[in-house]
């Protein structure tokens, strides 16, 4: 029983989702905003204000149409001394006539990462503490 | 200014994050904390008098490099590989995963780390260094601080000279 309670409740979570539109420039083109507000940045490329994106950009602007959608899985992102995890993907579309434009997803993830941590942490240890 | 995506890569615990610390903040702790996933902070560094911007990714360790998700190291330059002198098994596979990355990205700047200098003698050091079929670029300490800087300069400079 509780185990199918625990299934409709993974089943019936929401998972937070952004999607931001960038053009080839990296400049914010639309954004949700579901999870961070964009609008403070907007004046600026997204490379000024994110590592992560900055990092990644070069690949990013080489997409074409028919690239498959890449998946960055666990990307930390610390906030006001606040860590999140967010699963990460990109893909190269055309919107309103503007190609390359670039879709980044961004799905919340941090409760269930928290969980991993605790048990990766967990295991590490008892492993170094056997090789020690 | 150049702008270069670095990956920090190895085991687990052999001390990735704390040259990460170390580097970026000048910071060091002693409680090891597993990391999940990648976090990603850049620091800008000269070296032959270029700037350069590293953008490195701090990956979590896993026993083998096959088992990283392969699209973290995407449009990487550069590669440093860690291990711990304090632990043999961190070398186990070293040769295989060296291979793997220099297959997955022939084009860039690989440096071999063996980190956790300070837990060791001179006399254990030589006696590691002799009994290890891949030879490392540079033994650091991310406690003390020892060759770390040192060690991201010379990456620095592999990039540059790959840049142009």
């Amino acid at each position: 029983m509780q185990d199918t309670e625990t299934q409709l409740n993974t089943l019936t979570k929401k998972i937070a989702h952004q999607q931001i539109l960038m053009d080839a420039h990296g400049f914010i083109l639309e954004s949700t905003d579901t999870i961070f507000s964009t609008f403070p940045q907007r004046h600026r490329p997204v490379m000024e204000w994110s590592p992560f994106i900055e990092s990644i950009f070069p690949v990013l602007i080489n997409l074409d149409l028919d690239t498959p959608e890449i998946f960055i899985p666990r990307v930390e992102f610390k906030s006001n001394g606040v860590i999140s995890y967010y699963d990460c993907s990109f893909l190269c579309i055309e919107w309103n006539g503007i190609q390359p434009t670039i879709v980044w997803n961004i799905f919340e993830n941090t409760e269930d990462i928290e969980k991993i941590q605790q048990e990766q942490q967990s295991i590490n240890d008892n492993r170094l503490r056997d090789e020690l | 200014m150049i702008s270069k995506k670095v990956i920090l890569t190895g085991s687990f615990g052999v001390g990735k994050t704390s040259l990460f610390n170390r580097f970026i903040y000048q910071q060091f702790s002693d409680k090891y904390m597993t990391t999940i996933g990648v976090k990603v902070n850049k620091k800008e560094i000269t070296a032959d008098g270029e700037e350069v911007s590293m953008l490195l990714w701090d990956i979590a360790g896993e026993l083998s490099q096959d088992k990283v998700p392969a699209s973290y190291f995407l449009g990487a330059s550069g590669i440093i590989y860690v291990v711990d002198l304090s632990r043999p098994s961190t070398f186990e596979n070293m040769v295989t995963d060296v291979e793997y990355l220099s297959h997955l990205l022939p084009d860039s700047s690989l440096i071999i780390v063996a980190n956790k200098l300070d837990l060791l003698s001179e006399e254990q050091l030589e006696n590691i260094q002799q009994s290890v079929a891949q030879k490392w670029n540079f033994a650091t300490s991310a406690k003390t601080g020892e060759n770390v800087e040192d060690m991201f300069i010379e990456l620095a400079k592999k990039l540059i000279a790959n840049h142009w």
